[in-house]
């Protein structure tokens, strides 16, 4: 099939109704989840997952991307007219969005924050477009010592969301590596961990792991303190933004939206230091830097665009490559296997027309945000009004049909509850649950990519050096353990200074600051 | 970062665990053939190689307690009032209960007693409005997954929906 016709049956898979209305759908429930305090596009996407199942793939795929670009714009609403944000992409958007709406300006923000999110969205779409194609014809060339190479690469992603404590995401992600071996061997067809359980053969059900990871702790945590978030909502205003205001910001936005593309197509760093960075940069080169943080539009543009640069670009390494961007495209991996699609550069080559109706799913989406995301804007009181005692209940039962519909399977539902209390463990240990997943998903692939390079070598190790390529991701794996050894040492250095220099609770100087 | 008593705690406990699944786990748990090419071919392989590192990492997280300066005392976990322990230690046998009843009553009507339970285990301020939604929100779910999406949503004799 050449390309033309891969495009053209693209466009026919999308040109369908059904595919703009679950796109609709999608980004519809991930705005909506995102501006609801307390949910997040992580949460929003793991539980629309169970709803696709019995869709044709490209639907439910569209829709859970929908759900995942809503997740991401939605998070900023609450941020601006309550200064709570959705998501923790959205930190960025607050320090001037709240400020413009306590002036009684929240319309004009908003506005930019929609229209720098739908630039930026689309700017990140096109960026996927130009770029997957090209590195995955690059990735024809990989067998399974080059994805060992690549798998054990995207793990040092981990570094990216583990928080304060490398060591603690560390061992979350070998718990999760670990938990994906269960089920029976690939090679031997032995038993691994069935302990005699044939609802164990299969390995553990990764709907249940995640839900059991994301959405249960929550609830663990509402059980323990049923309060409602407090937040007086801020009134949108009669101030709209202005054809000048946005003229004066597009560079910004522009700006934000290329630092968008670039963080997010490396795995791992995810949307708020891309958020962060942008709005730094934004306030270095603006003549009324002065205002930032007081309530500068600009400020809103640049964290925003920031923020949804990376929603496409994290699509680059999950199309491309098979690799996630970060946990939500970990998540969308795993909805791909569902509907037997495996992300990768094959996947160019057998299912083309399935990746160019994703693209062009994708540009439409922008669209769709926009007004979608100008509906929900001067919806936000309702949906900021849905309280947390019925809101909470029913992600529990939504939970337990969305894992129970995977396989018709009650175990499951018990697998999700032991999950989710360890989840909640991990919540009080401040252990990030995010690597725990990322490493479930990639804990498989990277165990028979390396098995398979044995069988092919007859046991011999050095197939996993075998060429460039395998040296290329050798290389850059231990150039990223080094530099994240070296900013970890340098982060708990700076926390000891810290230490030292502050009070001591009671108030008076510790002995560092004495001795000083 | 928690305080040192609790980090020491969770890194004990993770080098305990890494020993276990080292020692127990992987060699009773796992089904090895008897003839193999290679060691690294094993199916205990990779999980002993999980439990060592895991083994590692709970030691260097001990390690990074030690080097931690006394004045960086961190933060408790926040203390469970009886209250909480209450409604939590109330919450796993809700959820042990939902499970079981999914047998018992099918999972529609397990679904609407954990939704009400639920609701009054965490004194909802408006509990008529948390009851109309714990008998609304199954009976929707129940009509989407076995209508619409084909799944054989388990249903016992007791009031049995259409």
């Amino acid at each position: 099939m050449s390309l033309m016709d891969q495009i053209g049956m693209g466009f026919a898979l999308v040109a369908q109704w059904q595919s703009v209305g679950y796109l609709i759908l999608g980004v519809t429930i991930g705005v909506i989840a995102g501006a609801i305090p307390g949910m997040s596009a992580v949460m929003a996407v793991a539980l629309t997952l169970p709803f696709t199942f019995s869709l044709q793939p490209i639907f439910g795929i569209l829709l859970l991307l929908g759900v995942y670009k809503g997740g991401v714009f939605g998070g900023s609403i609450p941020a601006i007219l309550i200064k709570t944000p959705g998501t923790p992409a959205s930190s960025a958007t607050t320090i001037d969005g709240y400020p413009l709406a306590e002036k009684g300006q929240a319309g004009k923000a908003l506005d930019m924050a929609l229209y720098a999110s739908c630039i930026a969205d689309l700017v990140s779409n096109l960026a996927l477009i130009l770029f997957a194609g090209w590195l995955a014809s690059f990735a024809l060339q990989f067998g399974p010592p080059e994805f060992f190479t690549l798998i054990l690469f995207s793990l040092t992603i981990i570094a990216g969301v583990s928080g304060d404590s490398l060591l603690k995401g560390c061992i979350s992600a070998i718990l999760g590596l670990f938990l994906a071996t269960v089920g029976l061997d690939l090679v031997y067809g032995t038993d691994r961990f069935i302990f005699g359980s044939p609802d164990l053969m299969g390995g553990l059900n990764f709907i249940a792991v995640l839900i059991g990871l994301f959405a249960i702790p929550e609830i663990f945590a509402y059980v323990r303190q049923p309060k409602e978030i407090d937040g007086d909502v801020r009134k949108l205003g009669h101030v709209h933004l202005t054809f000048a205001e946005f003229r004066r910001s597009l560079k910004s936005i522009l700006r934000g939206s290329f630092i968008g593309v670039i963080l997010g197509a490396i795995p791992g760093i995810g949307a708020a230091p891309a958020a962060f960075v942008s709005y730094s940069e934004a306030r270095r080169n603006s003549p009324n830097r002065a205002n930032f943080g007081k309530g500068e539009i600009e400020g809103v543009a640049a964290a925003e665009s920031g923020n949804n640069g990376v929603a496409g670009a994290t699509l680059i390494p999950l199309l491309a490559l098979g690799v996630p961007g970060d946990v939500t495209t970990a998540i969308i991996i795993g909805a791909f296997m569902i509907h037997g699609l495996q992300p990768g550069p094959m996947m160019f080559a057998t299912n083309g027309d399935m990746i160019y109706a994703i693209f062009i799913g994708l540009v439409l989406s922008s669209a769709i945000l926009l007004l979608v995301g100008g509906a929900a804007i001067r919806g936000f009181r309702y949906i900021a009004d849905v309280p947390r005692y019925v809101l909470l209940p029913s992600v529990l039962v939504l939970s337990v049909y969305g894992v129970f519909a995977v396989n018709n399977s009650v175990f499951d539902v018990a697998v999700m509850f032991a999950v989710g209390a360890l989840g909640y463990a991990m919540l009080l240990l401040r252990i990030p649950a995010a690597p725990f997943v990322i490493a479930f998903i990639l804990g498989p692939l990277l165990e028979n990519n390396f098995r398979q390079s044995l069988l092919m070598s007859q046991g011999s190790l050095d197939i996993l050096a075998r060429g460039p390529i395998t040296w290329f991701f050798w290389g850059l794996t231990v150039l990223a353990i080094v530099l994240i050894v070296r900013q970890t040492m340098q982060a708990s250095r700076e926390r000891a200074d810290l230490a030292t220099l502050s009070p001591s609770p009671s108030g008076a100087p510790t002995a560092g600051r004495a001795a000083e | 970062m928690l305080s040192r008593r609790i980090e020491f705690v969770l890194s004990a406990s993770v080098v305990l665990f890494g020993l276990f699944l080292w020692f127990v786990a992987v060699p009773h748990g796992i089904v090895t053939p008897s003839s193999m090419r290679s060691i690294l071919l094993s199916p205990a392989f990779w999980p002993t190689i999980l439990a060592i590192a895991l083994t590692a990492s709970g030691i260097l997280l001990a390690l990074a307690q030690m080097r931690r300066r006394s004045e960086d005392m961190g933060e408790d976990v926040e203390p469970f009032a009886r209250s909480e322990t209450m409604r939590l230690v109330g919450f796993v046998a809700l959820a042990a209960l939902y499970f079981e009843a999914i047998s018992w009553i099918g999972m529609v009507w397990a679904s609407v007693l954990a939704f009400a339970l639920f609701v009054f285990l965490t004194g909802a301020p408006n509990k008529i409005i948390g009851l109309v939604a714990a008998l609304v929100l199954p009976i929707l779910l129940f009509a989407f997954f076995y209508h619409v999406a084909g799944v054989n949503i388990p249903q016992s004799d007791f009031l049995r929906l259409p």
